[in-house]
């Protein structure tokens, strides 16, 4: 197959450019066009939502090599190369292979940026389906990383092999050739050529219809040359047909109203050329290839403006609200605003280091609350962007829930800064806001982001209220955990300020409040949903239990602290331990895949579940007893 | 107070019972054992670890070591949340949201028990035109009685076989039949070759014999079996072999009345009869993932009709029964099977009683506190 | 006098709780009703799993393309004297009858491949005819199988089995068979009618075979 692509792309005499005859097949280059602000907003049906072309290539690039950008380029300049050139495109190094026993057992030479090409891995792409084949007949708990790794880059290969062939209708092909003049004359060609694209036949297939028709009646061995040509031409066209189906970019809208389904260009050939729309747009999508090729910048736009208003107006009654949503989305993908905010609240910590160096300098703390503020407001404005794409509250996956408890740590640090004006809000908020954005960025790498929801999710009030709320706890918690951290220290290196450690004490315990309220609220709210939808309030499901072991223990630091049992120190020590309670439930019991919660799941988190509890228990063994002198003395 | 009350309330045990200690120290057991039954599910299955860690008073770690069980823990902390609120409280107005939020949580143990004991869980398929008044247990098994009848309606008389033993009876009045227990195994495997135990062992499928099999961690799996002697009212006994994995009751004639025995599992009589008109799933498009799926039902309630749609988030409730859309199949004639799940619970409004009056509690927690902090 | 009540409720309520259930007898009613003989639905509508893909292109010009192709099994014959021809669809190519009240049916049929080999048709057309040979008349009767090689220099493998009819009356249903294996298909040749019907078309039948050619 992309063998074919490699000789279509040699016989490109349609556009009239010469090859050097004696080297081996050199690829014609591509001239490319630089403006890609239209073609990104095409709009293509995948995982079962409409989006731009934009967060299409984003998410596809991100797949394959963990990064939404190529060689200093966006997604969707490297998507238009491997649709449109894929001969070039195929040499780029867009697979990420993190595991070098991965392309060692396939016999490719282990790269030094771990980055291989479609070249590369298609060479051994016997190998690989064998292993990967191999390693999906292993029930996935006995996996190991290297055969989990088998099975995702095989899946990427052949989805990548997929897109490559995705245009192949525009590309010029030798079973599409043409020698007889005449027979090109009745077929309308262009002239200057004899090798043409699958499209420009098949436009001209009721021809060919009716050429063939006497032939019923004759005896093949009195056909003339041309007549043989028309019938190689007919069965090349249905052997097209048959061979490149069911591919990706699914841009064009179902012809048939009541169907909601999209279709790949190929796809889409057998009912598209019976309408006008249908071959107008085909027509456009050649355009489009073919101006790339010629390097025609405005062109390229006008044509890709030209096919989204062709196919947004048959798209427009079932899918109006997504397209509607486009701009927004393609500002989000622009703005990156949870980079941006990540960067600002790492500003934010620095002047907070800065500023205990100036304790008396209340300028500085209002240069950090300035910043604060602007990274918070830039990371309440991507969330809310995520809630106006999607119309739904941005808690229904493991990325998203990092994204808002970050939000609501971020939150819960100005509130506490409001009423202590003493930077402890200022660091809690920004410890909080980088730490949980950047543990979402680790998740966001799986793809795209903005996914549609399982059937059990479907139900957006319980969604709304129960995952916010308990998400909420989960963000009390931990912000009681974090200010549990700066007691300690406080402790250990301001031990005589009584009054600072009671009003860190308050504000602890405040947290401790704040965050068993609302895990218990959540909880209570996801017993009642479950009562709803499954007939039971309380079923010890992992989640559950989890979101229980939260309100047990801060209950019990409560209990504990009325009962006289422990004193602000063991406070501080349980609200740390606090938040391995969280993390566990949060998504370590993700990880036992048992039960109605198992629905997200990254490989590479338990290991670093493992090393944060260990980090946090060597601070608290170094901590702990050196507050607990301070204390004493 | 009489002073037998108050020197009550200050003797030691009671002082005791109602510390606050033996509350964190339960608190702190039922974190443990949340964790360990949570981990434990993932190598005895979910139904296992239930039974071991939650529902029980004790369990034996090691064969040998006793620990005690949520059932217990959550006992002791309502004792004590009980002798608390009668010995120990302050009722002082600044104190009124904790007050209810722990009468709230009281009222959470007793919603708990009740559900423990009272529920019953099922579940019932249809395919589309099929009526139906039962529904299956999951996990409990009944040796049931009937007399072949020409209608669409059976009398069936039925007992639990879980903890049958050698040698116990079970005697019938209708019909007049008697049970004698000769073996029974809760997990047994069937055998059709070899000599049977004894001639002239009645058994449909041509099974003769049975052995004991260990208890399957999933308990669906468990597949009982026994030999009985029944005793027709004419005097005559006969030796039945029943087994639960047989499609076909097995038949006893007697006397000119017939009647047709099985081991299958155990069946709840509805209020209601359940028709499936249309089973309908719509697909996220362009993907495998299931959108949406719904069950178009005809419910007869004594001779009543209604329509009733049943899908995710959407069930239907009659009486202490709901009906929810559990899941659904399909066969190669492309039909579908829609599975309801049908939960009796008398006790199914407490937790949300319970849940109304602990946010009360805690609503009215902090409008007190942000009050005393005004007020200051 | 309220912390009595409370007591005495709270412990009320501990000591209810202690009764457990023994497994009782119990008495229902059964109701059961199979769904009307359903008339057999497309089974394509709404399967969760995934569709195969059918086998007819959508376009017409495509389509004919394909019949066409199909069509062109670039073998020719001449039809038998007092013979009526019926051009075929698809996989069947041509339908002749034959002349007179009692006639034969007579097709011949294209398919890819190799078919099975000459055992397996012979045997499954056995079935078809209700003979039940032995093991040992079967291998005689296959190895007597002749062949005729026509005009056209095509070999053809005739099975005729009247050979394993013999004794029974003129009306029972009876069988020429041909087999010709070409390289990328085989083409059965099949005279079908009464046992006297196929004895007295035999001729024509082996004229047929004879006149098979590629053009």
């Amino acid at each position: 197959m992309r063998r074919f692509i490699t000789v279509a792309v040699l016989l490109l005499g349609v556009l009239g450019r010469t090859v050097a005859a004696e080297d081996a097949p050199v690829c014609p280059v591509a001239k490319a066009v630089s403006e890609y602000a239209e073609f990104g907003r095409i709009a293509v049906l995948d995982q079962g939502r409409v989006k731009p072309l934009d967060t299409y290539a984003r998410s596809l690039l991100l797949q394959f090599s963990g990064r939404s950008t190529f060689d200093g380029e966006p997604a969707v300049t490297w998507l238009a190369r491997v649709l449109f050139d894929p001969g070039r495109a195929s040499s780029y190094q867009v697979f990420l292979i993190n595991n070098p026993q991965i392309p060692e057992s396939l016999g490719i030479e282990v790269a030094e940026n771990r980055r291989y090409s479609f070249t590369q891995l298609e060479k051994r792409y016997q190998d690989l389906q064998r292993l990967a084949t191999a390693a999906a007949g292993i029930d996935p708990k006995d996996r190991d990383i290297v055969e989990t790794e088998l099975i995702r880059i095989h899946e990427n290969v052949r989805l990548y092999s997929n897109l490559a062939v995705s245009f192949a209708f525009a590309l010029p092909h030798p079973d599409f050739a043409v020698a007889s003049p005449s027979l090109r004359e009745q077929l309308e060609l262009p002239a200057g050529g004899e090798v043409f694209s699958y499209i420009r036949i098949a436009l001209k297939a009721d021809v060919l219809q009716r050429l063939a028709q006497p032939l019923e009646r004759l005896e093949q061995s009195r056909w003339s040359a041309e007549q043989q040509e028309v019938v190689r031409l007919g069965s090349n066209l249905l052997r097209w047909s048959m061979l490149y189906r069911e591919l990706p970019v699914k841009i064009m809208p179902s012809y048939r109203d009541a169907d909601e389904g999209w279709l790949s260009p190929m796809d889409a050939m057998s009912t598209g050329l019976r309408f006008a729309a249908g071959r107008q747009e085909l027509r456009l999508l050649e355009k489009m290839l073919l101006t790339y090729w010629a390097g025609r910048d405005l062109e390229f736009s006008l044509v890709a403006k030209g096919f989204t208003e062709s196919a947004r107006q048959r798209a427009m009654t079932v899918y109006g609200r997504e397209l509607k949503n486009f701009p927004l989305e393609l500002t989000y993908n622009r703005l990156s605003p949870f980079l941006w905010a990540k960067i600002l609240y790492f500003l934010t910590f620095l002047i907070f280091a800065a500023g205990l160096m100036l304790p008396r300098a209340e300028w500085l703390r209002r240069v950090g609350w300035g910043v604060l503020l602007l990274g918070g407001g830039l990371h309440l404005a991507g969330v809310a962007m995520r809630i106006a794409i999607l119309h739904r509250p941005p808690v229904s996956n493991l990325y998203e829930t990092f994204l808002f408890v970050g939000l609501i740590g971020v939150a819960a640090g100005m509130v506490i800064e409001r009423a202590t004006r003493n930077w402890l809000g200022i660091a809690v908020a920004a410890i909080c806001g980088y730490v949980f954005l950047s543990i979402a960025a680790k998740f966001g790498a799986e793809g795209d982001t903005l996914q549609m929801l399982v059937a059990v999710l479907n139900s957006n009030f319980w969604l709304a209220t129960h995952v916010t709320t308990i998400t909420v706890g989960y963000a009390g918690t931990c912000v009681a955990g974090v200010v549990g951290h700066v007691y300690i220290l406080q402790l250990i290196f301001r031990p005589q300020d009584k009054q600072l450690l009671q009003t860190t004490h308050k504000v602890l315990l405040g947290a401790l409040g704040f965050g068993l309220t609302f895990a218990f609220l959540g909880t209570n709210l996801g017993g009642i949903w479950a009562d709803q939808s499954w007939g039971r309030f309380w079923g010890w499901d992992p989640k559950e239990n989890g979101a229980l072991m939260i309100i047990l223990w801060t209950a019990i630091l409560f209990h504990a602290k009325i009962g006289k049992l422990i004193g602000p120190l063991g406070l501080a020590v349980g609200s740390i331990l606090g938040i391995i309670v969280v993390m566990w439930a949060w998504f370590g019991v993700n990880l036992l895949s048992v039960g109605l919660h198992s629905y997200g799941f990254t490989s590479g988190l338990a290991t670093n579940l493992l090393v944060y509890v260990l980090a946090q228990l060597l601070f608290l063994t170094v901590t702990y007893p050196l507050a607990k002198k301070r204390m004493n003395a | 107070m009489t002073s037998r009350y108050l020197k009550l309330k200050k003797s030691a045990p009671v002082r005791w019972v109602a510390s606050v200690r033996i509350a964190v120290a339960c608190l702190v057991w039922l974190f443990v054992l949340t964790f360990w039954g949570t981990v434990a599910q993932v190598s005895d299955g979910l139904y296992q670890a239930q039974e071991k860690f939650f529902h029980s008073w004790y369990f034996l770690q090691w064969g040998f070591l006793p620990l005690p069980g949520a059932q217990l823990t959550l006992w002791i902390l309502f004792v004590n949340l009980a002798a608390n609120a009668v010995f120990r409280f302050v009722y002082r107005w600044a104190n009124v949201g904790i007050l209810i939020i722990h009468l709230g949580l009281l009222s959470y143990f007793v919603g708990a028990f009740v559900t423990l004991h009272g529920v019953e869980e099922s579940n019932l398929t249809l395919r589309e035109g099929e009526t139906a008044n039962v529904a299956q247990a999951y996990h409990d098994w009944e040796l049931a009685v009937w007399s072949p009848s020409d209608g669409d309606a059976l009398e069936v008389t039925a007992f639990d076989v879980a903890g049958l033993k050698s040698g116990e009876v079970v005697t019938l009045t209708d019909p007049p039949l008697e049970f004698g227990v000769r073996l029974f195994f809760a997990n047994a495997q069937a055998y059709t070759r070899g000599k049977p135990p004894q001639p002239n062992l009645l058994n449909v499928s041509g099974i003769n014999d049975l052995s004991r099999l260990p208890l399957d961690s999933a308990p669906e799996r468990n597949f009982p079996g026994g030999i009985f002697t029944v005793r027709l009212p004419d005097g005559s006994r006969h030796d039945v072999l029943l087994y639960g994995q047989e499609s076909q009751p097995t038949p006893l004639a007697a006397g000119g009345k017939g009647y047709l025995l099985q081991i299958r599992r155990k069946r709840y009589e509805l209020p209601i009869t359940v028709t499936l008109k249309k089973f309908e799933m719509k697909k996220h498009p362009g993907t495998e993932i299931a959108r949406s799926y719904r069950s178009y039902v005809q419910i007869e309630h004594q001779g009543i009709q209604r329509d009733a749609e049943i899908y995710m988030n959407h069930p239907y409730r009659f009486k202490d029964y709901t009906f929810y859309q559990a899941s659904y199949a399909v066969d190669q004639r492309g039909e579908f099977r829609s599975t309801l799940a049908v939960v009796r619970n008398r006790g199914r409004l407490l937790p949300y009683i319970s849940s109304l009056v602990t946010f009360a509690g805690l609503a009215v927690h902090f409008l007190v506190m942000a009050f005393r902090r005004r007020s200051r | 006098m309220n912390r009595k009540i409370l007591a005495a409720g709270l412990t009320l309520l501990m000591v209810a709780g202690g009764c457990d259930q023994s497994p009782q007898i119990r008495k229902y009613t059964e109701i059961h009703r199979e769904p009307e003989a359903s008339s057999l639905r497309d089974p394509h509508a709404g399967l969760s799993v995934a569709v195969a893909p059918s086998m007819r292109t959508q376009d017409p010009a495509v389509q004919a393309m394909l019949d066409k192709s199909v069509a062109e099994t670039a073998l020719k014959w001449t039809a038998p004297e007092g013979w009526s021809e019926e051009p075929g669809s698809g996989m069947r190519l041509v339908t002749f009858t034959g002349a007179g009240p009692d006639p034969v049916t007579c097709t011949i049929i294209s398919l890819g491949g190799t078919s099975g080999g000459v055992e397996a048709n012979a045997v499954r057309w056995t079935r078809q005819l209700q003979i039940n040979p032995t093991p040992g008349d079967m291998h005689a009767f296959l190895e007597s199988a002749g062949t005729i090689t026509g005009d056209g220099g095509l070999d053809v493998q005739v099975l005729d089995f009247r050979r394993l009819q013999e004794g029974l009356p003129a009306g029972t249903p009876s069988m020429t068979a041909g087999l010709l294996t070409l390289p990328d298909k085989t083409v059965f040749l099949k005279m079908t009618g009464s046992l006297e019907a196929v004895t007295a078309n035999q001729e024509n039948f082996n004229t047929l075979l004879r006149s098979l050619r590629m053009p």
